[in-house]
């Protein structure tokens, strides 16, 4: 065991209440996690002893993301939202900012093959997960046919919506390739547009599910 | 007028579908700069009070903080207000806190925690002063001053006598008197206000969610000490407008000041409570109508007194623009009218979507079904019977409309509808849940045209367009519109037009997309535009060719010569040419003669009694636009208008709590802008009147859909369960109480 | 948001131990579509903190299930809403509880919000909610600016000094099914009925359940319905999409030969806890269901209190009913 483990364990003997991470391996966070895989080799039988595999509260970390396949390293602070780390991080602005509070869907990403708000995601907890934006549903200079169905139909109006209405069709698509009108409303309802588009909208999903 | 076309009047896909679709549009609210900096407002947490004292130290000290500005260090430069006594200026920053979120001061930091954090570390002291929430308490005498000059400000044109009132009642066989209120929403675009702006020492570059890029360039230079000619403003994509981002603001001249002064970029980009608070409002409005009929039917005299709730600042003469309404809609000789702008403490009064007329449609619509009722008249048949035609035209200018089509559209909505045979009695349908119809008609003077307008258009050697339009893209595809009119015009294909807009360096002032004027207006400019050009490919054309330009022709894309069995496409006279051919257009509004757009909604709804919850079944939105230049873009604007409508009528509401002045629902979960689930499919019917003076007969459409719904719903629950609305949002508290009452 | 420490912990017993550490400054978070929202909002008051340890449960093992038992149903904590209304079994066995899920808010919402948080999330009253009211009752100040305000979304039964609605779907359909809660302590498990997991404010203001600040809730436990059962789940909203009920019930009832035998009838939306209907309960047993219904809906809204903008809730609480106990006649 290394000296930080020992210094690390005596801590832990002490019983004195609380285990206390070093100052400087808790700030830097890196190191941090070294010390908490040494401490974790300890076998844990009760509450106390649990306390020595307790993670560390980390204020900022670089992690991985990845985003459309492809990998990417990020410094990233604890309170960042996926959607600021996505937009002012990685210049993937297609994935609109409107209320920054889950309440209206212009930042509807796909997780894991889930529509969710990622105004409403930490950062920080997306490591491992398969994140789609509307920039991944390109495939080169051909639009995804829910991107086509939109363009024929006239299913927007400002746009800015419109990233995360195609996020919610493609998530119900992907499950329901048949939907009726009400599945493709209950689907969307957390998209909401300000312009009305929502017949249109509404049309070019049914389209887009009907070419496929 | 039936003339064939090419392009308008079809079906297009977007000019800039591509990157609007695939994420790589770039809003301002996208932008991000290397250094840049975040400015936050610190806003008044009390409705009305003097700022005593700024303590900034502790916040001046934190890292990170860049510059904090107070009212003491702007320019003086007036926002809003008027340019005639009383004046009521809106300053840059505010001393005297007229409302909860009036800007006190900013603060400009590296990043938006840092500005968040500077403003909890700021202690303001001020000295609390009574304020005043409601329009006619704030306009009886002896009550809190909210300006030195009093509350009220009525303009000249804010009084109407038409005739005579009082022969006019006497003349009456029928008078009907009601009080009814809007209240105060807001435009909630998805996108908020936003604006970026950086100095480089010469030119002030501006990016910004906006719609008249040429004003905010011309005041900002005002304010500033800039000439126009330094500074450069680009608004390329707008995630939504409405009337809230057409002219120059707090937020705009701080910013300029504040990049100037740090000579880094620096971004404010609104929170969605923000959102709420400093930006403009659909104002609240309480009118008192006496309105008097002749037993056949025909309307004698109308009388009203308005008072519009301007809120903390004044923009322009609202009551004004509200009682456009009355005066226009149907034809009465008797027309007595009287408006006041009143001050409140609270978020201020600005254009919203169709401005004050939605606020007037929804009492005059209801009086009109109440009064055909009292007259045991079909409501459709009342309104069919009294509105004003193409001679009656404006009855106070006294010059007629332009074209007319309000008949066709209540026609083909009624049959759509089916209004002969299922509108009855109300309330006659068995079990809790009852279904009614409801018919309402919009006649107004939104979709005209109105200067500035230009436009400007290159031929490249291939025989490409580039049009160079000064003209917005807020969402209602103006874009493409204005490319389907070069291309008409000049008799290219429309994928070989390529359009510029939102850049002042590359564009010319065409006005914004605002009052619906875009189509109309622009669309004029850029077929102009398209003509110039022609004529100088004519002239080329006959240089190259020997002949006299007489000898030729312009048509489909092609130069002909007379008599001669053979043309010569663009691209051999473009490429030939030894200057480069620049058409350039402009146009004027034209005179003597009114430009109405016209419309009719018929409601459907089911009434679930035990609930009061409203399923609006069907709604038919019938619209006389002139001409369908851009077939897609015109039905987005009728659904999209009226979708808006319905939340105008059954869901918006700012709530101001009345014991702090506090607006309790800035936030898209308590303001209830409605979703996919809270609307029908609506089914929009494109009337065509032609107008003689739009660009191929093209009136407007953006607006005039949004006013219609609420009062033709509110009619259809009146027919459905037998009971009136005098206010609205028509919600289910609304109803429960009301039927109650009903029932009492 | 300020700045917090984000912890991914692993275990309950990890969970515990940082919640016994930093105690109010502490906070869990699962979905995170109540608490980030509150964090951006930077909601305090005298006695009401922002948490500055948040702890991400999303990557405990064995709590996110949904499990079918001898003699009933158990789903973990951290089950997402959306995976109980896309539930077969759930659907099957216990419709009511489907339908309650389906209805919680939107879909993004129902795909990251979990069983643990739509129980535990904090009331939507825009005075609590709102930061410049710093002293409302339920902040640890002194004041309901409800009682005089904009109370048109506020309580009309069982309001004491404070007087917001609870806000949960989920909440009134466990109650109607006689669910009990685990909860996680420092000195072990402990399982209460869900009826005595939620405080009123005459108990205590500050809180609306009895976790304590070092306990987190495992799982719920849901009996077996009796044989012949029929439920359902109403919520009226104003926006069909978003938003919380203006009122909703949740009604089981156990037949006897079209007889009630046993009636459970639960509202949502009209009071600071899930409220049950005795009175409309009692009236119900012994009868049929469509000949008991009048009195059932009468009873049910006895003794309401409505305030100044919000008698219609009485109203439409007793419509609701009207029209559930209908589709269950």
């Amino acid at each position: 065991m290394d000296e930080k483990g020992k210094k690390s364990k005596e801590r832990n003997k002490k019983k004195d209440g609380d285990l206390k991470v070093s100052r400087r391996a808790f700030l830097k966070g890196m190191g941090a996690s070294t010390v908490a895989a040494t401490l974790a080799s300890i076998p844990v039988t009760s509450v106390p002893e649990a306390e020595a595999s307790l993670p560390n509260g980390l204020k900022e970390a670089v992690i991985q993301l990845n985003v459309n396949e492809k990998l990417y390293r990020v410094k990233v602070k604890s309170h960042w939202t996926l959607l600021e780390v996505l937009r002012r991080e990685m210049d993937l602005t297609g994935t609109k900012k409107a209320c920054d509070r889950g309440n209206c869907g212009a930042c509807t990403v796909m997780v894991d093959g889930r529509a969710l708000y990622a105004c409403s995601l930490l950062a920080i907890g997306m490591e491992g997960k398969k994140i789609l934006t509307v920039e991944g549903l390109r495939d080169g200079e051909k639009l995804h046919p829910i991107q086509k169905a939109f363009s024929e139909h006239g299913g927007y109006q400002c746009g800015f919506c419109t990233s995360g209405q195609m996020m919610s069709a493609k998530a119900l698509l992907d499950k329901n390739p048949k939907p009726t009108l009400s599945d493709v409303r209950g689907a969307l309802a957390g998209n909401l547009c300000r312009c009305g588009a929502y017949p249109k909208i509404i049309e070019s999903v049914l389209s887009a599910a009907s070419k496929a | 007028m039936a003339k064939e076309f090419k392009v308008v009047g079809k079906k297009v896909e977007r000019v800039d579908a591509f990157e609007r679709l695939v994420g790589e549009a770039k809003f301002a609210s996208d932008i991000f700069l290397p250094g840049m900096l975040y400015v936050k407002f610190l806003r008044s947490p009390h409705p009305h009070a003097k700022v005593v004292r700024i303590d900034a130290a502790r916040a001046q000290a934190l890292p990170g903080v860049k510059a904090i500005i107070t009212a003491a260090d702007v320019p003086k430069y007036q926002i809003h207000g008027r340019a005639t006594a009383p004046s009521v200026p809106m300053p840059v920053l505010a001393t005297t806190a007229r409302y909860v979120g009036d800007e006190i001061l900013a603060v400009a930091a590296v990043d938006e925690e840092t500005a968040e954090q500077a403003l909890e570390l700021i202690t303001v002291e001020y000295e609390v002063l009574p304020f005043l929430l409601d329009a006619e308490e704030a306009a009886k005498p002896d009550v809190v001053k909210i300006y030195p000059e009093g509350n009220i400000v009525q303009e000249p044109t804010d009084t109407l006598n038409r005739g005579n009132a009082e022969e006019g009642f006497s003349q009456a066989d029928v008078i009907l008197e009601g009080k009814y209120k809007t209240h105060m929403l807001q435009h909630a675009t998805l996108e908020p206000r936003v604006t970026v702006i950086s100095w480089n020492g010469k030119r002030l570059t501006i990016w910004d969610s906006h719609k008249g890029p040429f004003r905010l360039r011309t005041d900002m230079a005002r304010a500033l000490g800039l000439r126009i000619n330094q500074v450069r403003v680009l608004t390329s994509f707008i995630g939504g407008d409405f009337g809230d981002k057409g002219q120059t603001e707090r937020q705009h001249v701080v910013c300029g000041f504040i990049a100037m002064k740090t000579k880094r970029p620096v971004k404010l980009e609104f929170t969605r409570e923000e959102n709420f608070l400093g930006t403009h409002h659909r104002y609240p409005t309480t009118w008192y109508m006496k309105y008097g009929a002749k037993k056949d039917g025909t309307l004698t005299t109308i009388h009203i007194k308005l008072y519009a709730d301007i809120g903390a600042y004044y923009h322009q003469d609202f009551a004004y623009n509200s009682l456009e309404v009355p005066k226009g809609v149907y034809r009465c000789p008797n027309v007595r009218l009287e408006g006041y702008n009143v001050f409140t403490n609270k978020p201020e009064a600005g254009q919203m979507r169709c401005v004050g007329h939605p606020a007037a449609m929804f009492p005059q619509e209801v009086h009109m079904d109440r009064l055909a009722e009292k007259l045991g008249m079909d409501p459709l048949a009342f309104r069919l019977k009294n509105y004003a035609r193409k001679e009656d035209g404006d009855q106070d200018r006294k010059v007629p409309f332009a074209s007319v089509g309000l008949e066709e559209c209540a026609r083909k909505g009624a049959d759509r509808i089916g209004w002969e045979a299922r509108w009855k009695k109300p309330g006659s349908n068995p079990g809790p849940v009852k279904r009614g119809l409801g018919v309402a008609f919009q006649s107004c003077r939104h979709g005209l045209i109105m200067p500035p307008m230009s436009a400007i258009i290159k031929l490249d050697p291939d025989g490409s367009v580039e049009l160079m339009s000064g003209l917005n893209d807020s969402g209602g595809w103006q874009k493409t519109t204005m490319a389907m009119f070069a291309a008409e015009e000049l008799g290219v294909p429309y994928e070989a037009v390529q359009v510029t807009t939102g850049d002042t360096d590359a564009t010319t002032d065409t006005g914004g997309p605002g009052a619906s004027r875009g189509t109309a207006s622009v669309g004029l400019a850029v077929i102009a535009a398209a003509r110039d050009a022609k004529l100088q490919l004519l002239d080329a054309a006959a240089d190259q060719l020997k002949k006299k330009r007489e000898e030729l022709e312009i048509r489909d894309g092609q130069i002909f010569i007379n008599g001669e069995n053979k043309s010569v496409p663009y691209r051999e006279i473009l490429s030939r040419a030894p200057s480069p051919i620049i058409g350039r257009g402009s146009g004027k509004a034209p005179q003597n003669v009114a430009m109405h757009t016209f419309g009719a909604h018929f409601a459907e709804v089911a009434v679930d009694t035990r609930t009061g919850k409203v399923e609006i079944l069907r709604l038919v939105a019938a619209h006389d636009v002139g001409k369908a230049i851009n077939r897609l873009g015109c039905e987005n604007q009728i659904e999209g208008g009226a979708i808006m409508g319905i939340g105008y009528g059954m869901l918006e509401r700012q709530y101001i709590d009345s014991q702090t002045g506090i607006c309790v629902n800035p936030n898209m979960i308590d303001f209830k802008i409605p979703s996919i689930l809270d609307v029908p499919i609506v089914e929009p019917i494109i009337v065509e009147s032609d107008d003689p003076y739009g660009p191929f007969g093209a009136k407007g459409v953006g607006e005039p859909p949004y006013g219609v719904p609420a009062p033709a719903i509110a009619n259809a629950i009146y027919n459905a369960v037998g009971v009136r609305f005098d206010e609205i949002p028509i919600n289910i508290r609304s109803i429960i109480d009301r039927l109650d009452k009903g029932r009492a | 948001m300020r700045a917090f420490e984000y912890y991914k912990v692993t275990t309950v017993a990890q969970t515990l131990s940082l919640l016994s550490r930093h105690g109010e400054k502490a906070s869990i978070l699962a979905g995170g579509s109540d608490i980030l929202g509150r964090m951006k909002d930077r909601l305090e008051g005298p006695k009401l903190q922002l948490p500055q340890h948040l702890l991400d449960i999303k990557g405990i093992q064995g709590l996110n299930y949904i499990m079918e038992q001898k003699n009933g149903l158990k789903i973990g904590a951290t089950t997402s809403l959306s995976d109980i209304a896309s539930s077969p079994l759930v659907a099957r066995k216990y419709p009511l509880l489907s339908q309650a899920a389906s209805q919680v808010a939107v879909p993004q919402i129902r795909n990251v919000g979990t069983l643990g948080g739509n129980l535990c999330q904090r009331p939507r009253c825009w005075y609590f909610r709102g930061k410049l009211f710093k002293d409302c009752f339920r902040k640890g100040g002194d004041n309901c600016y409800a009682s005089a305000g904009e109370n048109q979304y506020h309580a009309v039964f069982g309001g004491d000094n404070c007087n917001m609605v609870c806000p949960s779907d989920m909440a009134p359909a466990l109650t109607a099914l006689q669910a009990r809660v685990e909860i996680a302590t420092p000195k072990g498990n402990k399982l209460i009925p869900i009826e005595q997991f939620y405080i009123r404010p005459d108990k205590n203001l500050l809180k609306e359940t009895v976790l304590g600040s070092t306990e987190m809730v495992l799982a719920v436990e849901i009996p077996a319905p009796a044989p012949v059962s029929k439920g359902i789940y109403l919520k009226l909203k104003e926006r069909e999409a978003f938003d919380f009920a203006i009122a909703s019930v949740a009604v089981m009832v156990t037949l006897k030969n079209d007889i009630v035998s046993d009636a459970r009838i639960v509202f949502g939306g009209v009071a600071p806890f899930p409220l049950r209907a005795t009175g409309a309960e009692s009236a119900l047993k012994g009868k049929k269901v469509r000949d008991a219904m009048g009195t059932a809906c009468k009873a049910a809204v006895e003794g309401a209190r409505p305030m100044s903008n919000n008698g219609y809730k009485v109203k439409v609480a007793k419509g609701i009913m009207e029209e559930a106990l209908s589709s269950l006649a």
